[in-house]
Order: C-alpha cells, then sequence, then structure tokens
C-alpha cells in the first residue's frame, strides 16, 4: 500500500512538473519528458512484468494530462518498456562505465521512440476521423529534438539516484512490515 | 505458432496494447471527463504555484542572461517611447474626430468585451503551440469555445475543454484549430489553421484576391464564434496551394505562445 501511495505521488507530481514546471524553463519544443524518464527507470529496475501497473498508470496520467485521446500515451509508454526490457536484458551489464553508457543509449532511443509512436497513433487518429491537417512526423530529429533528447538524458543521469533511493527505501518499508507479520504470525 | 512465443510477458503486452487500442479507435466520447475533472481539481493548486514559480526562475535566468543588452535595449525603448508619446498624441486627436464622426453619423460605439483575466497554469510539453491550461473553469462561468485573447486583442485561440476550475485553451497553431480570417490591408478572405504547432496557414483564399508580405492578419467574424477585427498575425510568404485552386499565406502569430503567463477570454 505505502510502495502504491508512493509511486502514484510521484507519477502525479511528474506530471504536474511535466506540464507546468519544465514549458517555461526549457526552450520550446525541447522540454524533456519526465514521465518517459520514470517509465525507463522503472523498467530498467523491475523488468516489463512487474513495472507493467506503473507504466500504464504513466501513461493514463499524461493522457488525462493532455488533450488527446485517452490510450494513445498508455501505448507509447507499454511498446517503449517492453522495448527497454527486451533492451536491458541483453545489453546492461555489470561494468559501470558501460552500463551508464547503455543506459544513456537506451533513453535516446526510447525518446525517438516515444514521440514516433505518439505521432504515428496522432496522424492515425486524425486520418480515421478525416482530419486533413493532422499532425506529422515533423520534428522528429531537427534541432530542437536534439536538445530534448540532451535534456532528457541529462533529466535521467540526475533522477535516477534519488529514484533508486525512494526504491530502497520502499522495499526497507516493506521489509519492516513483512519482519513484524511474521512476529505476530509466531505469537 | 509455437507455444513458446505466448510468454506471459508477450500476452501482458499484446492484452495492454488490443485493450488501449479499442479505446483509441472507439474513443468514448466523455468517458474519461470525470477523471480529468478530479485530476485537474487537485492539481490546480499545484500547477498554478509551480508555473509561476518556474516563470519567475526563468525571469530571472533571463535577466542575468541580458544585463550586458540592457544598456543597448534602454536606448532603443526610450526612442521608441518618444515614437510612442507622438502617435498618442495624433490617435488622441483622431479617437475625438472619430467621436464627432460616429455621433453624426448615428453610429453605435465599438463593441467593448466582457474580459475574464485568466493564469497560465501549463502548456503541452511534447508539442508547444497545441493547448494551454489556464486557471478558469465552470465556477467562472466558461464555456467551450469563448475566444481568448493577450491583453492588447491578440487572438491566442479559443476554450475547448472546461473543467471546474481550470480549461483548456486550444492555439491557433494547433493543427485542429480553424478561424474565418481576413487581410485587413486588401479585404481579401480566407481560413487560417494550424500548422502542427509551428505556425499559420492562411487557405482558401480566391485567385484574384490579393495578399501581400507584411499585411496583418485579422479575424473576419464570418462564423460568428468568433468576434471581427481580432488580431491574428502578419503574413511572411504567399504561395499557391497544391492544388492550384486557392492562394495560401504563412503567417507568423504576433505572440510566443510559450511566454504567456496572463490571457483574456472573452464571453
Amino acid at each position: 500500500m505505502f510502495q502504491k501511495i508512493v509511486i502514484s505521488f510521484i507519477v502525479f507530481f511528474s506530471a504536474i512538473v511535466q506540464v507546468s514546471v519544465f514549458p517555461p524553463l526549457f526552450p520550446e519544443r525541447a522540454v524533456p519528458e519526465a514521465m518517459l524518464v520514470l517509465v525507463i527507470f522503472w523498467t530498467i529496475r523491475e523488468g516489463f512484468e512487474k513495472s507493467l501497473l506503473r507504466t500504464i498508470l504513466t501513461g493514463l496520467t499524461m493522457d488525462v494530462i493532455g488533450s488527446g485521446v485517452v490510450g494513445v500515451h498508455i501505448i507509447s509508454m507499454v511498446i517503449i518498456s517492453f522495448f527497454i526490457s527486451f533492451l536491458a536484458k541483453r545489453y546492461l551489464v555489470l561494468d559501470r562505465f558501460w552500463r551508464v553508457l547503455v543506459a544513456i543509449i537506451i533513453v535516446a532511443v526510447s525518446l525517438i521512440m516515444y514521440i514516433a509512436v505518439e505521432m504515428f497513433l496522432s496522424k492515425l487518429i486524425g486520418y480515421l476521423n478525416g482530419l486533413e491537417n493532422s499532425p506529422g512526423f515533423y520534428f522528429v530529429l531537427d534541432y530542437f529534438f536534439i536538445w530534448k533528447l540532451i535534456f532528457t538524458v541529462v533529466l535521467f543521469t540526475v533522477l535516477y539516484g534519488p529514484l533508486k533511493r525512494i526504491e530502497l527505501i520502499i522495499s526497507a518499508y516493506n521489509q519492516r512490515i513483512l519482519n513484524q507479520n511474521r512476529v505476530f504470525s509466531r505469537r | 505458432m509455437p507455444s513458446k512465443y505466448f510468454t506471459s510477458k508477450l500476452v501482458k503486452f499484446l492484452a495492454v496494447i488490443a485493450i488501449c487500442l479499442l479505446f483509441v479507435f472507439l474513443n468514448p466520447a466523455g468517458i474519461f471527463n470525470s477523471l480529468r475533472n478530479v485530476f485537474f481539481t487537485l492539481s490546480y493548486p499545484f500547477q498554478k504555484t509551480f508555473y509561476i514559480g518556474s516563470r519567475k526562475v526563468n525571469e530571472t535566468i533571463n535577466f542575468f542572461g541580458s544585463i550586458a543588452e540592457l544598456r543597448e535595449e534602454n536606448i532603443k525603448l526610450l526612442k521608441e517611447n518618444n515614437y510612442l508619446v507622438a502617435q498618442i498624441a495624433e490617435l488622441k486627436n483622431e479617437k475625438k474626430e472619430n467621436a464627432l464622426l460616429r455621433e453624426q453619423l448615428s453610429v453605435i460605439p465599438r463593441k467593448e468585451y466582457e474580459l475574464e483575466a485568466c493564469l497560465v497554469i501549463g502548456q503541452d510539453p511534447q508539442k508547444s503551440g497545441s493547448w494551454l491550461m489556464i486557471d478558469k473553469g465552470q465556477n467562472k462561468g466558461i464555456e467551450v469555445g469563448m475566444p481568448v485573447i493577450v491583453s492588447d486583442g491578440i487572438l491566442v485561440g479559443k476554450i475547448s475543454e472546461v473543467y471546474e476550475s481550470a480549461s483548456r485553451v486550444v492555439l491557433l497553431t494547433d493543427s485542429g484549430s480553424l478561424v474565418n480570417a481576413l487581410d485587413l490591408e486588401t479585404s481579401s478572405k480566407g481560413v487560417v489553421k494550424g500548422e502542427y504547432g509551428l505556425g499559420l496557414l492562411m487557405d482558401m483564399v480566391a485567385q484574384t484576391d490579393a495578399l501581400n508580405e507584411g499585411d496583418t492578419i485579422v479575424t473576419s467574424g464570418l462564423d460568428g464564434s468568433m468576434p471581427k477585427g481580432l488580431h491574428i498575425g502578419k503574413i511572411q510568404e504567399v504561395k499557391i496551394s497544391t492544388d492550384r485552386l486557392f492562394q495560401q499565406a504563412l503567417v507568423i502569430p504576433q505572440v510566443k505562445y510559450s511566454k504567456l503567463d496572463v490571457v483574456f477570454i472573452i464571453k
């Protein structure tokens, strides 16, 4: 329960930061993806299946806070989580240097995929709704995108430590509760 | 297909994607509105505080970054101020003359809008120029379709979704935005639509009409939902549509949407 509450808080505040704090601070169209960073972190640490509910919650929050059709961000996030778990299992080696490098590459590739999937779905929805002027793949790899990539990678490296610490606190708390329950059941 | 490919991971992945695709394509209208309402009611105070805070931080950073340019800018502003003082004097004279002429011709005074000032509390983080969140909603009588302007009558968009204490503004540059417009200099009519959050395109202008670079584009008020004469932007480039039936013009918006912190709704 404690874990669920903490994760809901993290997702809620990350969404607010993503929509209300980052846009005024960063250049237009180069806003880092805080929610994507969360999904990447959880998938790398827990794997696809264990982090699936968190991924869905993150996608749903983005869908709710955004103006589009509900489901688009969930699909994007789930696809990315699936892809990351595939990469992490094969390429996240023990060596610290390579681990950091591979993690950074994973963030970069995930961001490209995330934007591409979201754009594709928006285009498809627009096309199905007869909207001729629906968004296309316009700024996937332009100057702003490179900045967005850099900012997201930096955000990932900055957030990795605190998120890991929160995770440790949660598992320590869970362990304590488990021990207490064992003591009570023995009595 | 061999069953070894159907791992629980793949099954879960496909199940989630299938359910979400159903949501996306069936697009059940309004099913998530109550969830959005609850979310915005909870997030409203945080969004407002965080947005104002980050704007202040941004202004401070910009201030320190622009100290070197301040002297130059000051001289430029002083010159501009002198020019504007002269222009105000001229316009005051014209205003008097205008009122006198209106009186003589029995023309009713120009309509003054009932405005509701709102703070911007959020923006689309992915596609800048798509939407804004503002801090007024149903509780202040805001309705879908109301035009949103900045202080000097410059149109920025219209209300697309209304919640209890917040609303979403779809900006002119959003790909779904469409406004009837008019070239102020040549009176050519057309529609202005968003260009994927990047700019504006004036389309459906007849080949016989004149469009010139630098012309001012305003709302024509033809559809009735938007008042006439709201400033949209200036023409940057004129071209012919791909089907060669109409003229098109790239219009540069008058405001930078990412820099907005206060907007006004015309009620």
